[in-house]
Formats: structure tokens, C-alpha cells, sequence
């Protein structure tokens, strides 16, 4: 019995509108997923030559990062922080850092702190909570540099919180040995990152 | 008669000790060392170049240079304001003085005195890890004054923070509070121009710092063969928690002497700087001495006794050099918790500029068994050169 030409119409609609909603699922599932920080508290530790150390902190954290596959933990994007906004609790001390040390006066690429190429271990994006190794390209005084580093991860709601640290050593970025009237900042100083992101406005975020 | 014997031996509290200037708010600041602004590893006496500096361009409300013009070793903060340039390569030089007022208010009576606490002259030399320290100053007593030096040594401390000095010093022990009547500096015998001899060893990495020190005990008993001296040994370990918060863990074991039966001590201290302008320490000890309670100091027996020494000093900057300190203070007798004195100490502590100091601290003192109370004022002119 030949169907009815409004019910084979009907039908051909229906395929059609699953083809294109089968094909939207896919766009969907591969749109990369983006986070962007909306909170971020970044704390240098800086041992001193003399013994004890000190911080230097500062709460401009920027950055949105998307994840780039969905079969490992990379991300693109960045993580930027504002150098001129570290606080060491007292103003020579911060002077000397933002001035002789890390000579943010010398251009764009001496302003800023950006870390990129972030990939976590072997964790499932999607779902990964806990501890993990992550590796990343750090820029600092003008100067490229690989790092690596723990970060923990817990999810919050919609949210993500991170936090994460990884040591470096002053030298690799070309930064002047740090000493003044015979104190002195180590060569090796350590970096901790916390940070709150969400998924950022617009953007598909897998599950 | 007792009370005003009492009152008096306030007034030699005073007298017979001095200012260590070592300055433990500055935890609110993140320095937790010493070392940093100081020569000697145990704080106080003579200021470091970086310390010089920092009191300066840091710590006087009107002494910063303008910004980006921070000046090297040589400028107003330096020894005689800079005037010998670089004469002196790798010695500092320091001249300390403290004219000052007392006044001891009690029942009954009261006394005062403008006198020198401190009129010192400080040297150091510095190089390739190697210090050598000295002082000489007139010391104030009860009586007159003497001419005398009462710290001076020599020690080393290679790179990988291992170090040794010997002399005579102030050992290790709590929290060096710039006030030296604090309990927890006098009631252990860190108060007075008598340190000690002895061979110190330490170890400071960037969250710790470990110095022990042993030796013949009190330095001029030690050098006149007098019946004070007595082996002596001081361990102290300073655990920084974090850039503005430290725990330090401290021991005294002092021989027996005819002056005093076998003693010694235990504490735990801990400071934290909620903010850059804020520093809270607070201290307790647990002294002990061989005999039973009620026996005079001067005789040993069977057992030991105690007694407790609890202490918080909270220091707060309310504007650019100029500090408010507040510190409530318990000390018990030996074998009697209930006995012993209660303390209100205030302070203000005025950096206007370089060199120059104002300090003025009171003290509310009260004995808990019979509550007399002594009250005491200080007023003292610092200047630093």
C-alpha cells in the first residue's frame, strides 16, 4: 500500500531533521570547551640568601584556556598575571622587583607573566578531580621557558578550582641575580597558583 | 619594706639590662630572621647595611627617598649619614645611644632617674662568610656605671647555611622581644650586660633555622672565676610556616652554681602577621630548678620545682613608623601557680627619621598573692648613628 504523500513528506522532514540534529550533536561534542578565570590569588615565595623568605603576591590572574582535544588534558590559551600588581608588603622591596629585577619597564613582554601550553597528566579531561603533574610554557622577563609542576583540581558546581605550583630558577629568564647590600633572593623560587574558573559565556562546555 | 625592696629591684630590672633593639614585628614585613637586618644570629646590636636601609627607606615616616632613587650603602641611613663614603670597605660601624627617663610608681613611694640605658660604640667586620663583632659601651648600674663590652665573637657561615661562631653573645632562646624586661627575657637571665660564653653551632635553611649553643654559662663569672658560673647550654628551633608565621621551639639548661641550684627552661613560641601592618607573638615557658618550692633560690634539694611564663606582644602599625604595642604578661612563682606577677605592658614606638627613635612603654605590674603593684614609666630617646 502506497503511503499517503503528506505522511511520506512528513517522514522525509523528520529524516532530515534528525540528520541535522545528529550533525549538530557532533559539532557539539567536538566544540572545544573554555574556561575563564574569574578569581586568582598568585604567590611567589622568595627564599633569602640570609635564611626565611619572603612573598610576593598579587590577585591579578587572567586568563581563558580551552580545552584543545578530547582525549588528553591540553589546553590552549593562557594564564596571564600583571607584574607591576606584585605586593611584597613593603615598597623598596617592591621597587627593586618590578624595577631592576624584572624590568617591566622594557616592553610588553616584561609587563606581563603568561603561562601556556598547559597540559595536565594522564587524566580524563572531563571528569578528572585530584592531584596531577601538569607541564607548561612559562614567559617571564622577555623569556621562554618550559616548566612543570603539581596541580589539584576539584570541581565546584559549575565551577573549577585549581590550585597548582611549580618552582623556577630566576636565571633561566635572564633575570639579574637579585641581591642588595648583601641580601640576596636563591636562584630557585616557587610559584603557587589558585584560581576559580568558569566555563566561559557562549562556549559549549563537555561534560 | 619588702614592697619598696621590691619596687627597687624593678628599678635595677630597668637599670641593669638594655635595649636589644631586634625587632620582632617585623614578621609583619616577612622578615623572620634576624640575620637579615642584624649581625648577630641571636638579634640585636648592630644594624647591617640592609638594615640600615631598610630603616630608612621602610621604617621612618619621613626618611623614604623618592621613588626609584634608593640610595646604595652610602646615604642618610649610613654611619655618620654617610659621610666616611667608602672608607670603611667591608667594616660597620654603629654609635647607639638611649638617653632615657624612669620613673617606678608604688605604695608609699615612687623614684625616677634620666640616665643613659645605652652608650655604645659597634663594629663589625664582614667577609668571605666571616664576622667579627665587637661592642664597648658604658653599662649603667644601680650605683654609677662602668665602661665594659658585653658581646663580642667571632663566627662564619658558609653557603649552604651551616654556621659557627664564639664569644660571648646572648643565646638563642624564644623570641628576642626588643623589650628587655619582657618575662620571657628577664625571668630567664636575658636581660642583663652578663651574657655568656660559648660555642654556638647552626644550621638555617629558607623554612628553618636550628642553633644550639654550650659553654661555661655567665661571661663575666666565667672570666673572674666568681660563683655564677656554671655549664650552660641553649637550643632554639625556628620553623617558618609560611613568609608571616613562625614557630620556634627553644631549651636552656643552666649547671649548678653557688649562686643557683641546676635550672633551666622549655617554650614554644609563635608569631603571625595577619597584615603588613600587623604582628601578634605569643610565648610560653616552663622554667625548672632543682629543689622543692618554697627553697631559696640559692639552695639545691631533692625534686624540682616550676613555674610558667606566659607572654603575647601585639604590635600594630597605625601609621608609617609609628607602632602601638600591647603586651599582657604572667609569670608564676616556683611551685605556687597561684602566686607570682601580672603585667600590662603598652608601648609606642615613634621612627620620625633615620638615626631617631622615641620609645615610651608603661608597665603595670602586680603581684597576684598580696596585689601590689609597681607601675612603671620609660621613656627613652633613641638615636643611632
Amino acid at each position: 500500500m502506497e503511503r499517503p504523500l503528506r505522511d511520506r513528506r512528513w517522514r522525509a522532514a523528520s529524516l532530515a531533521a534528525s540528520l541535522l540534529a545528529l550533525a549538530a550533536g557532533s559539532s557539539l561534542a567536538g566544540e572545544d570547551a573554555a574556561w575563564r578565570v574569574v578569581r586568582g590569588d598568585v604567590r611567589v615565595t622568595c627564599p633569602m640568601t640570609v635564611g626565611g623568605s619572603f612573598e610576593a603576591r598579587t590577585t591579578a590572574l587572567t586568563g581563558t584556556l580551552v580545552l584543545a582535544g578530547a582525549s588528553r588534558a591540553a589546553f590552549t590559551g593562557d594564564l596571564s598575571v600583571e607584574l607591576g600588581t606584585l605586593d611584597t608588603g613593603i615598597g623598596l622591596r617592591d621597587e627593586h622587583l618590578r624595577g631592576e629585577y624584572l624590568q617591566i619597564g622594557q616592553g610588553e613582554a616584561f609587563k606581563r607573566a603568561v603561562l601556556s601550553d598547559i597540559q595536565l597528566g594522564d587524566v580524563d579531561p572531563a571528569t578528572f578531580q585530584g592531584k596531577t603533574r601538569f607541564t607548561g610554557v612559562f614567559l617571564l622577563h622577555g623569556t621562554k621557558k618550559a616548566i612543570a609542576g603539581q596541580a589539584t583540581v576539584r570541581r565546584e558546581g559549575p565551577r573549577v578550582r585549581v590550585d597548582a605550583s611549580f618552582p623556577l630558577l630566576v636565571s633561566d629568564f635572564g633575570i639579574p641575580k637579585p641581591r642588595y647590600l648583601g641580601v640576596g633572593v636563591t636562584n630557585e623560587v616557587s610559584v603557587a597558583v589558585t584560581l576559580v574558573a568558569e566555563p566561559a559565556a557562549g562556549v559549549e562546555v563537555r561534560r | 619594706m619588702r614592697r619598696r625592696a621590691a619596687a627597687l629591684a624593678s628599678l635595677a630590672l630597668v637599670l641593669g639590662a638594655r635595649q636589644a633593639l631586634a625587632e620582632p614585628m617585623f614578621l609583619s614585613k616577612q622578615y623572620n630572621r634576624c640575620t637579615t637586618c642584624h649581625y648577630s644570629p641571636t638579634g640585636g646590636g648592630l644594624l647591617t647595611p640592609y638594615g640600615r636601609s631598610l630603616s630608612r627607606q621602610e621604617l621612618s615616616t619621613t626618611g623614604r627617598s623618592p621613588s626609584g632613587t634608593a640610595p646604595g650603602a652610602h646615604g642618610e641611613e649610613a654611619f655618620l649619614w654617610g659621610a666616611l663614603g667608602d672608607a670603611l670597605g667591608p667594616v660597620s660601624l654603629g654609635i647607639d645611644l638611649r638617653p632615657s627617663h624612669l620613673r617606678v610608681d608604688f605604695a608609699g613611694g615612687g623614684t625616677s632617674r634620666d640616665f643613659f640605658m645605652t652608650a655604645d660604640i659597634l663594629a663589625a667586620w664582614r667577609s668571605h662568610g666571616f664576622t667579627v663583632y665587637g661592642e664597648l659601651g658604658r653599662q649603667p648600674l644601680v650605683q654609677g656605671s662602668k665602661i665594659a663590652s658585653y658581646e663580642y665573637w667571632v663566627s662564619h657561615e658558609s653557603e649552604n647555611g651551616f654556621g659557627v661562631r664564639v664569644g660571648r653573645f646572648l643565646p638563642a632562646y624564644g623570641v628576642r622581644l626588643a623589650d628587655h624586661t619582657a618575662f620571657t627575657r628577664a625571668y630567664l637571665g636575658f636581660n642583663y650586660y652578663d651574657q655568656v660564653y660559648a660555642l654556638e653551632v647552626s644550621q638555617s635553611g629558607k623554612s628553618h633555622l636550628l642553633q644550639v649553643s654550650v659553654g661555661p654559662g655567665y661571661a663575666d663569672s666565667a672570666a673572674d672565676g666568681t660563683s655564677r658560673q656554671s655549664f650552660t647550654a641553649a637550643g632554639r628551633f625556628q620553623w617558618d610556616l609560611q613568609a608571616r608565621s613562625s614557630l620556634v621551639f627553644s631549651g636552656l639548661y643552666r649547671g649548678k652554681s653557688d649562686f643557683q641550684p641546676s635550672n633551666g627552661a622549655a617554650g614554644v613560641a609563635y608569631g603571625i602577621a595577619p597584615t603588613s601592618h600587623l604582628s601578634i607573638w605569643s610565648e610560653g615557658d616552663v622554667q625548672f630548678q632543682e629543689g622543692s618550692p618554697g627553697a631559696t633560690p640559692y639552695a639545691s634539694g631533692p625534686g624540682t620545682t616550676t613555674a610558667y611564663t606566659l607572654l603575647n606582644e601585639t604590635s600594630l602599625e597605625v601609621y608609617r613608623g609609628i607602632w602601638l604595642k600591647v603586651s599582657p604578661q604572667l609569670r608564676t612563682d616556683y611551685g605556687n601557680t597561684s602566686g607570682g606577677v601580672l603585667r600590662m605592658a603598652f608601648g609606642a614606638a615613634l621612627l620620625p627619621r633615620t638615626h631617631w627613635n622615641v620609645e615610651i612603654s608603661y608597665y603595670y605590674d602586680r603581684t597576684r598573692v598580696n596585689d601590689f603593684v609597681v607601675k612603671t614609666f620609660l621613656a627613652q630617646l633613641h638615636m643611632y648613628i
